[in-house]
C-alpha cells in the first residue's frame, strides 16, 4: 500500500517523515472511482421512485467521497483528529439540513403555493387577488374540517376576477 | 522598563506588518473598542430619541438605520470579536506557555480582514438602505432601493473569515502549542473558553457567509430561495440566519465565561472549584448551542413540532451555564477575596448574567415567547446577557490584564467609580426594558405610546450614566498609559504563566521556558510590599 | 525595522514557535483540515438549499433537470477525479524530492482545473443561448413569464383547456393568451408531493394531445422552475470559484516548486494545496448526481 523505504535524504529525530504512497496504489483508487462514477450514471437510467434513486446516487458518492479522503487526502495514515474534524462538520451539516427540511414540511400546511405567480402576475391583472382569502379557499378545499369560522366567509370568492377595486 | 515587545522595534511598519500576537491583540483592542465607541454612540441617539413618544430628534428612516446600524456593529464588528481577538490574541499563547500562536501569518490576515469589513460595513451606512434590523429577515432586505445591504452583507462575510482564522489559529495552537507538562487539564479554564468558542467561530461561521451571499444572489440574480413573491421562503432564511447567529452569541458569552474563571479564582487567592465540570460546561455549552437556532424564531410561521424540539432542546443550554455559576460561588466561598475593580466587575458579571440567562427561560418557553418575542424584554434580555455579561467581562479582563499589557497600574479609586456608574447605569437602563416589554412596547420602534414615557425616560437616565462611566473607564485607563504607576509582574498573585513574564512581556514572551504547574494554585504565592506585586515564596522568578 | 520572528534553530522552514519540523507539519495539515471543515459548512448551506426546495418541489427539479447536459457533468466529474490523482501523484512526488515530477503533476493537474472550467463555460453558454437563465420570474432573453423555454422542452407541449383561454379575460399587458389562461383559477397548479414519483407527463387526463405526438400536459406552468436553475447556477458558480481559487494555489506553489523550495523534509505547502483541490473534487462528486442525474432518460 505505500513505499516504505525512507525518502533520500539524512533524516533526524523531530523531522516530518512523509507517508509516501505507492503511485499503482493511487491509479487503482482513480480506476475504481471513475467505475463507480459509470455505475452512478448508470444507476441514474433505472428507474426506482425518487427518493431511492436519490439515496442509492448519494450512497455510490458517499463512497466515492471517502475514496478520495481516506486515500488522495491520506486520512488513513493521518492523526485521528484530522478525520474526526471533517466527520464532525459533516454531523453538523446532517443537523442543518435535517431541521430546515422538517420545519419546511411541517409547515408546508400554511403556505399558499403559488403566491410567487399570482404576485407576479398581479402586476397584469386588473383582479386584485386577495391572499387571505385565497388562503382560506385552500384549507377549504383541502378538507380542513376545524376551520368552523371560516365558513361564514362566503363572501370572499376564490378569485373575482370582475372585482374594479381600482387596482 | 526593560526592553520588552512594545519597544523590540519602532516605526509604523513594525506594527503594520507586525508578526507578534501581542501587537495584534494590541491593535485589535484599539479597534474594537473604536467601533463600540461609535455603535454606543448611536444607541446614546436612540435612547435620547426615546426620551420622548413622538419623532423629536431623528425622523423614521434616520432612526431605523440606527438602530440597525447600532445592531450590526456591535454584533459583527465589536462583541464578536472583542474578547478572542484583543484578549485571547494577546494572552493565549503566554498562558499557554507558548511563543506565539500557531500560524501569525494568518493571525495578522485576520485583523486586516477586520478592518476591510469594518470599512465595508460602515462604508455601507452611506449608501442607505440599510434599516431593517441587523437580522436582514427577508423579503425587506430584498426590496428595491435597498443597495447598501449589499455592501452590508459583503462585510459581514469578510468579517466573518477575520472570525474564522482567529478560531482556526487558536485551536491549532491550544493542541499543538502545549509545552511539555501542560495537559489538557492542566490548562489554566480561560484556555477552554477560548477553545469552545474556536470552535464554534470555525463551524457556525461559514453557514452566515452562505447566507450573505445568498442573500446578495437573491437580490441581484432572484434566484427564488428567500423572497416569497419569487416562490421562496422567508422562513428558509431564518433558518440560514440564526444557524450561525444563535452560536454567534455563544461566541461572544464563552471567552467572558471564561475569563470570569480567572478573575474570581485570583482575586479569591483559592484553587478554581470543579476544574473539571467547567471546563467541560464550555465543550458542553458550545456543542448545545448548535441545537438550538430555532428559538429565535417561535413566531415566524416555522412549524410548531420544530419549535416543540428547539424549545425543549432551549432549557438544556442553561444547564452547563448553571454549574459554571455554581463552581464560582464554591470557589469564592472561604476564599481570601478581595475587592479589586477586576473582581468587582467579575462580581456584576455574575449578577448580570445570571439574570439575563434567566430571562431568557421565559423566551425559550413558547407560550410566553408568543408574548414578549419583539417586544423590548427580548432586547432587555440579549442586553444583560451581551453587555451584562460579555462587555462587563470584558472590561473585567481588561482590567486584570492592563498591568501585562501596558506595564502600568490605573487608579483603583477611578476604576471603583467607573464599575460603581456603569453597574448602577446598566440596570436602570435595561431593568426598565424588561418592564417596558412585559408592558407590551414593540422593539424597533421610532415611536410609541404615551403611557410607555415614564420608563423610557428611566431607561435613558440609566443609559447616560452608563455612558459616563464608560467615559470615565476611558480616561482613566488612558491616563494610566502615561501616568500610572509601574507594574510589577504580577500585581494580582494570579498564578498561571503570563504572571511570570515580566510586565509588559519580551518580544518572546518567556526568556526561559516557564515550568508548568497547577494555574490556581496560589500556595507559594505571598505580597511583596516592596514591588506592590506577589512574588513566588521559594524565591525563584521564571 | 519589521518587527519579524526570527528562525533561530536549524531548519530554515521551521518557524521559531515550533520545536521540530514534524510539530510544524502535523499543526499545518491539522489548520487545513480546519479550513476544510469550514468550507463542508459553507457548501452545507447550498445543499440545505438544494435539499429543501428539490423536497418542497421534485416534480420543478425533476423537470428542470433535463435541460442540463449530463454527459458534460459527467465529463467534468473525470476531469476532477483525474486531476485529483495527478495532484495526489504530485505531493507524492513532492514527498520523494524529484522537482520534475512535480512540477508535471501540478501542470497536469492545472490542466484538469483549466478543462473543467471550460467544460463549465460551454455549459452556461448553452444555457444562455437557449434562455434558460431566469433572473426571477422572467426569462432572461425572451423576457416573457412563460416558464417553457423555447428551445429545451421541445418535447413538452404544454396544453391549455380551450375553455379556460375563452373564460379568463385576457386583461394582460402582454396580450399573451397563455398568460391570461393561466391566471383562470380551474386550472390548478400541480401539488407537489415530497419525495413523490418523477413526473412523466404523457396524454394528459382531459384527453387532450397535440398532433405532432409530442408529451402533453395540463400542468399550464411548473412553477418555479428558476429556482432551480438558480441553485444551479449558485452551487456550481461558487464550486468553479473555488476551482479558481485552488487553480491560483496550485500555480503558486508551481512557482515555488519550480524555484527549488522544496525538498523530502520539507514540502507542506504541496501537501496543503493538495487538500483543497481534493476536497473541490469532493464537492463536485457530490454536486453531479444531485443537479445532473435527477430524471436521466432510462435505458432503451
Amino acid at each position: 500500500m505505500g513505499d516504505h523505504a525512507l525518502p533520500p535524504g539524512d533524516w533526524k529525530e523531530g523531522d516530518h517523515v512523509p507517508h509516501v504512497v505507492s503511485w499503482q496504489f493511487l491509479l487503482g483508487i482513480l480506476v475504481t472511482l471513475l467505475c463507480l462514477t459509470a455505475l452512478t450514471v448508470i444507476a441514474a437510467k433505472v428507474h426506482l421512485g425518487s427518493t431511492l434513486n436519490v439515496g442509492v446516487a448519494l450512497a455510490i458518492a458517499t463512497v466515492k467521497a471517502t475514496l478520495v479522503a481516506a486515500f488522495f487526502m491520506h486520512l488513513y495514515w493521518d492523526k485521528p483528529i484530522n478525520t474526526v474534524i471533517l466527520l464532525f462538520s459533516l454531523a453538523l451539516l446532517s443537523l442543518f439540513l435535517g431541521f430546515s427540511l422538517l420545519d419546511g414540511m411541517q409547515y408546508q400546511d400554511s403556505v399558499i403555493k403559488d403566491y410567487a405567480y399570482r404576485q407576479m402576475t398581479e402586476k397584469n391583472y386588473k383582479g386584485g387577488w386577495d391572499p387571505a382569502a385565497a388562503l382560506e379557499a385552500h384549507h377549504h378545499d383541502a378538507g380542513h374540517g376545524d376551520d368552523a369560522g371560516h365558513g361564514e366567509d362566503a363572501t370572499h370568492g376564490e378569485d373575482d376576477k370582475v372585482e374594479d377595486d381600482g387596482h | 522598563m526593560k526592553d520588552n515587545y512594545l519597544t523590540h522595534s519602532r516605526g509604523f511598519l513594525s506594527w503594520a506588518l507586525t508578526l507578534d500576537h501581542k501587537r495584534i491583540g494590541l491593535m485589535y483592542l484599539v479597534a474594537v473598542l473604536s467601533s463600540f465607541l461609535v455603535a454606543g454612540i448611536m444607541a446614546l441617539m436612540i435612547r435620547a430619541e426615546h426620551l420622548a413618544p413622538g419623532a423629536d430628534l431623528v425622523d423614521a428612516d434616520t432612526y431605523n438605520r440606527l438602530m440597525t446600524l447600532h445592531g450590526a456593529i456591535m454584533v459583527f464588528l465589536f462583541i464578536i470579536p472583542s474578547i478572542p481577538g484583543a484578549l485571547g490574541n494577546f494572552v493565549l499563547p503566554i498562558m499557554l506557555g507558548a511563543k506565539d500562536v500557531a500560524f501569525p501569518k494568518l493571525n495578522l490576515c485576520s485583523f486586516y480582514l477586520w478592518i476591510v469589513g469594518a470599512l465595508l460595513a460602515v462604508g455601507s451606512i452611506a449608501a442607505g438602505g440599510v434599516d431593517g434590523g441587523w437580522t436582514f429577515y427577508t423579503p425587506y432586505s430584498l426590496q428595491d432601493g435597498r443597495i447598501g445591504v449589499i455592501g452590508m452583507t459583503m462585510g459581514v462575510f469578510i468579517l466573518g473569515f477575520s472570525s474564522i482564522f482567529t478560531g482556526l489559529n487558536f485551536v491549532v495552537t491550544i493542541h499543538r502549542l502545549r509545552p511539555p507538562g501542560m495537559t489538557w487539564f492542566r490548562m489554566p479554564l480561560f484556555l477552554w473558553g477560548i477553545y469552545a468558542t474556536a470552535i464554534l467561530q470555525i463551524l457556525a461561521t461559514p453557514v452566515i457567509g452562505i447566507t450573505m451571499l445568498l442573500l446578495i444572489a437573491e437580490r441581484v440574480m432572484g434566484i427564488g430561495i428567500f423572497d416569497p413573491a419569487l416562490g421562496g421562503d422567508p422562513v428558509l432564511f431564518q433558518h440560514f440566519f440564526w444557524f450561525y447567529s444563535h452560536p454567534a452569541v455563544y461566541i461572544m458569552i464563552l471567552p467572558g465565561l471564561a475569563i470570569i474563571s480567572e478573575l474570581i479564582a485570583t482575586f479569591s487567592h483559592k484553587h478554581i472549584f470543579g476544574y473539571s465540570f467547567i471546563a467541560f460546561s464550555s465543550v458542553a455549552i458550545a456543542v448545545f448551542s448548535f441545537l438550538v437556532w430555532g428559538h429565535h424564531m417561535f413566531t415566524s410561521g416555522m412549524s410548531p413540532l420544530a419549535a416543540m424540539i428547539f424549545s425543549a432542546l432551549t432549557y438544556s443550554v442553561s444547564i452547563p451555564t448553571a454549574v459554571k455559576i455554581f463552581n464560582w460561588l464554591a470557589t469564592m466561598y472561604k476564599g481570601s477575596i478581595s475587592f479589586q475593580t477586576p473582581m468587582l466587575y467579575a462580581l456584576a458579571f455574575i449578577f448580570l448574567f445570571t439574570i439575563g440567562g434567566l430571562t431568557g427561560i421565559f423566551l425559550g418557553s413558547l407560550s410566553t415567547d408568543v408574548h414578549l418575542h419583539d417586544t423590548y424584554f427580548v432586547v432587555a434580555h440579549f442586553h444583560y446577557v451581551m453587555m451584562g455579561g460579555t462587555v462587563i467581562a470584558m472590561l473585567g479582563g481588561l482590567h486584570y490584564w492592563w498591568p501585562k499589557m501596558t506595564g502600568r497600574m490605573y487608579s483603583e479609586f477611578w476604576g471603583r467609580i467607573g464599575c460603581l456608574l456603569v453597574f448602577v447605569g446598566f440596570n436602570l437602563t435595561f431593568f426598565s426594558q424588561f418592564l417596558l416589554g412585559s408592558l407590551g412596547m414593540p422593539r424597533r420602534y421610532h415611536t410609541y405610546a404615551a403611557e410607555f414615557q415614564s420608563i423610557h425616560v428611566a431607561s435613558s437616565i440609566g443609559s447616560f450614566t452608563l455612558a459616563a462611566g464608560l467615559f470615565i473607564t476611558l480616561f482613566y485607563l488612558v491616563h494610566s498609559l502615561f501616568r500610572g504607576a509601574i507594574a510589577p509582574a504580577n500585581p494580582w498573585g494570579g498564578a498561571t504563566l503570563e504572571w511570570h513574564c515580566t510586565s509588559p512581556p519580551p518580544h518572546d514572551n518567556f526568556s526561559v521556558a516557564p515550568t508548568v504547574g497547577d494555574p490556581y494554585d496560589y500556595s507559594d504565592l505571598s505580597y511583596d510590599p516592596a514591588t506592590g506585586g506577589w512574588v513566588s515564596k521559594a524565591g525563584a522568578k521564571a | 525595522m519589521s518587527d519579524d520572528h526570527g528562525h533561530g534553530h536549524g531548519d530554515p522552514n521551521l518557524a521559531h514557535h515550533w520545536d521540530t519540523m514534524d510539530q510544524q507539519v502535523h499543526a499545518g495539515k491539522f489548520g487545513m483540515w480546519l479550513f476544510l471543515s469550514t468550507e463542508v459548512l459553507l457548501f452545507a448551506g447550498l445543499f440545505c438549499a438544494y435539499c429543501v426546495y428539490r423536497g418542497l418541489h421534485p416534480e420543478v427539479f425533476a423537470e428542470a433537470s433535463k435541460v442540463l447536459n449530463w454527459k458534460l457533468g459527467a465529463l467534468n466529474t473525470v476531469i476532477l477525479l483525474a486531476s485529483s490523482f495527478t495532484m495526489a501523484m504530485g505531493v507524492r512526488a513532492a514527498q520523494l524530492g524529484n522537482k520534475s515530477q512535480t512540477s508535471l503533476m501540478l501542470v497536469l493537474t492545472l490542466c484538469g482545473a483549466g478543462g473543467f472550467m471550460v467544460v463549465k463555460a460551454i455549459e452556461y453558454n448553452e444555457k444562455f443561448e437557449h434562455g434558460t437563465v431566469w433572473i426571477g420570474h422572467k426569462n432572461s432573453i425572451t423576457g416573457d413569464y412563460n416558464y417553457s423555454p423555447q428551445d429545451k422542452f421541445k418535447d413538452v407541449e404544454y396544453a391549455y383547456p380551450a375553455e379556460a383561454a375563452e373564460a379568463a379575460p385576457d386583461e394582460s399587458e402582454h396580450g399573451d393568451p397563455k398568460l391570461a389562461a393561466l391566471l383562470d383559477t380551474t386550472v390548478t397548479p400541480i401539488e407537489p408531493k415530497l419525495g413523490g414519483g418523477i413526473v412523466q407527463p404523457g396524454v394528459a387526463p382531459s384527453g387532450l394531445a397535440s398532433d405532432d405526438g409530442k408529451r402533453v400536459t395540463t400542468a399550464p406552468k411548473l412553477q418555479n422552475m428558476h429556482i432551480f436553475f438558480g441553485i444551479y447556477f449558485v452551487m456550481t458558480g461558487t464550486h468553479g470559484l473555488h476551482v479558481i481559487i485552488g487553480a491560483i494555489a496550485i500555480i503558486w506553489v508551481l512557482i515555488r516548486n519550480i524555484r527549488g523550495d522544496f525538498t523530502p523534509k520539507y514540502n507542506l505547502p504541496v501537501d496543503l494545496v493538495g487538500l483543497y483541490w481534493h476536497l473541490v473534487d469532493l464537492i463536485w462528486i457530490f454536486l453531479f448526481p444531485l443537479l445532473y442525474l435527477i430524471n436521466l432518460d432510462p435505458w432503451n
